[in-house]
């Protein structure tokens, strides 16, 4: 008897029908996640400090976190890393998101520019365009505004993409149903046709913030005068490992948390599923 | 119950797709408070017609006129129900209903006031707070007759709404439509493929043939009224599908070879 034919005269449920249990060895997804990052922090402690990795190239966990700790109270971290880089990102958070919902919804109004574009849109993540960082640099010249307009370009396509798909997702009945309700056309617009790709748009938002991030972070280290990514690459050409590893959990803390927030928001208003 | 003057008239309804004729003078009334089905094979341009009686499509050739006056676009006194399921995932089922009237800028509590009242009037009271996708798929069409039936509607037009439920279901929902339609003063015009169901509900049935779409037949169903599940199967209920198949058969057949010699 083969394993699988075991396991149904035991239960009498095929494999494939019987419900995802909640739980996995008495623990939830959630802590399960939980007990992976202590873990991997765990594995870090005693790599760095057993001197199996040398301290030059890591630090113990807790060290990181000490150091991030040191960061927070520096008051001139925030005014040369923390808040340029964070304006940075929300600027190109915010245009990208906006503007390529806009531009999501022309190009899916114009049939033939989308079908000029879509090769160009689809191929778009596979350009290096991380190599042209160095070059738009110096065509631009340094700051904020072109970090963030860097951040833009990297991160709009994304939200372009998945608006359309949500728009595309829109089903045909809708328009019938506010058309029978004799809605005007901004009406139809914003209550019926926007909410319907409120969850596609949503998750484009959330790629466009980890894009922006990745995006300012990058063009900071290649060529800025501040910032976090300026400050993590400086720590770490003067061999400060230390403070290099505390602003690198400072950024993984930032990311994380308000990736997670923007997916709760997602999952707020997911309701093809049903579980909403 | 039919008497008075009617409350749609269609009068030489035609249209045309390049060279071929789609609609060729169909005509028909619909007196207050009647039910009247049409049904015909798939492609005669029955909902067409119905679109067309609800505003939601132009017309050329003729004239539609509801309430003594010419149809020009969507009328607030016509609820249409279509038929896929016309709810919107993120609103719960009481603010589906509501939305019709909401459209029309009524207040929050009246217009849920009377949603929660067509809500109990189709059976679905305690589901108010349950979302579309918890609920099955006749539920959700008696969601969308709830809707309809807020507006308290002088026309019903219903677009095939039961036909993508299967067929036990279907005859119990259309029987509960009946039993809810019956109690307002709205008239009716059904669209449906299903030769049992225009027999069951209405009070006359239009039969349609392709090629192009006309009127070739009219059943008058003879049958008191309120009607219940067991007139299906009955031999009266039969008797009357028997009179609607006869002059259908010809055209579903003619319908079909026109089909098959065009995919050749």
């Amino acid at each position: 008897m083969s394993a699988v034919t075991a396991q149904r005269a035991r239960t009498g449920i095929p494999s494939y029908l019987r419900m995802v249990p909640k739980r996995r060895a008495g623990l939830t997804a959630w802590q399960w996640s939980l007990v992976f990052l202590v873990l991997v922090c765990a594995a870090i402690e005693i790599l760095a400090r057993s001197g199996v990795v040398s301290h030059a190239t890591l630090v113990p966990f807790t060290q990181m976190v000490y150091e991030a700790g040191v960061l927070l109270i520096t008051p001139g971290f925030y005014a040369s890393a923390l808040f340029p880089s964070l304006f940075a990102i929300v600027v190109a958070f915010v245009v990208a998101s906006v503007l390529g919902v806009i531009l999501g919804y022309v190009i899916w109004r114009l049939p033939a520019v989308r079908r000029a574009l879509d090769a160009y849109l689809t191929a778009y993540y596979a350009l290096p365009v991380f190599a042209l960082y160095p070059v738009l640099i110096a065509i631009w010249g340094q700051g904020t505004a072109p970090i963030a307009t860097l951040a833009v370009i990297f991160a709009i396509v994304t939200v372009i993409m998945n608006a359309m798909n949500g728009f595309d997702g829109v089903p045909s009945i809708v328009d019938k149903l506010a058309r029978s309700l004799d809605v005007s056309e901004t009406v139809y617009f914003l209550r019926f046709f926007l909410p319907y790709a409120l969850p596609s748009i949503l998750v484009g938002l959330r790629l466009a913030f980890l894009y922006s991030l990745l995006s300012v972070l990058s063009a900071e280290f290649l060529l800025s005068t501040q910032g976090i990514g300026f400050f993590i690459s400086t720590s770490y050409l003067r061999f400060q490992i230390g403070p290099m590893y505390g602003a690198v959990i400072i950024v993984v803390v930032i990311a994380v948390g308000v990736d997670r927030l923007l997916a709760l928001l997602t999952r707020r208003v997911s309701w093809a599923g049903g579980t909403a | 119950m039919t008497s008075g003057t009617p409350r749609v008239v269609v009068e030489g309804l035609g249209k045309r797709y390049g060279a071929s004729r789609v609609l060729d003078n169909v005509a028909f009334t619909i007196a207050p408070g009647e039910f009247v089905s049409l049904v015909g094979p798939s492609g005669c341009g029955k909902s067409t017609v119905l679109e067309m009686i609800g505003g939601l499509r132009e017309y050329e050739e003729g004239a539609i006129v509801v309430d003594d006056a010419p149809v020009v676009g969507p009328r607030a006194s016509t609820g249409i129900i279509f038929q896929e399921a016309s709810t919107l995932p993120w609103r719960s089922t009481l603010d589906n209903v509501a939305l019709a009237l909401e459209m029309r800028g009524v207040g929050k509590a009246d217009r849920r006031a009377a949603a929660q009242r067509a809500l109990d009037a189709v059976g679905l009271g305690a589901f108010a707070d349950h979302r579309p996708a918890q609920l099955s798929g006749g539920m959700r069409q008696r969601v969308a007759l709830a809707r309809v039936l807020t507006i308290e509607p002088r026309v019903i037009l219903a677009d095939e709404p039961f036909g993508a439920l299967d067929e036990q279901t279907r005859l119990i929902v259309a029987l509960e439509l009946l039993a809810a339609v019956d109690r307002t003063s709205a008239s009716v015009l059904f669209v449906t493929h299903s030769i049992q169901e225009a027999a069951l509900l209405s009070d006359r049935v239009l039969i349609m043939g392709a090629r192009p779409g006309k009127i070739i037949d009219e059943v008058v169903i003879d049958l008191p009224k309120p009607r219940g599940p067991e007139l299906i199967g009955s031999a009266e209920l039969s008797g009357y599908a028997d009179r609607i198949w006869a002059p259908l058969r010809e055209e579903a057949l003619r319908a079909l070879a026109m089909q098959e010699r065009r995919s050749e």
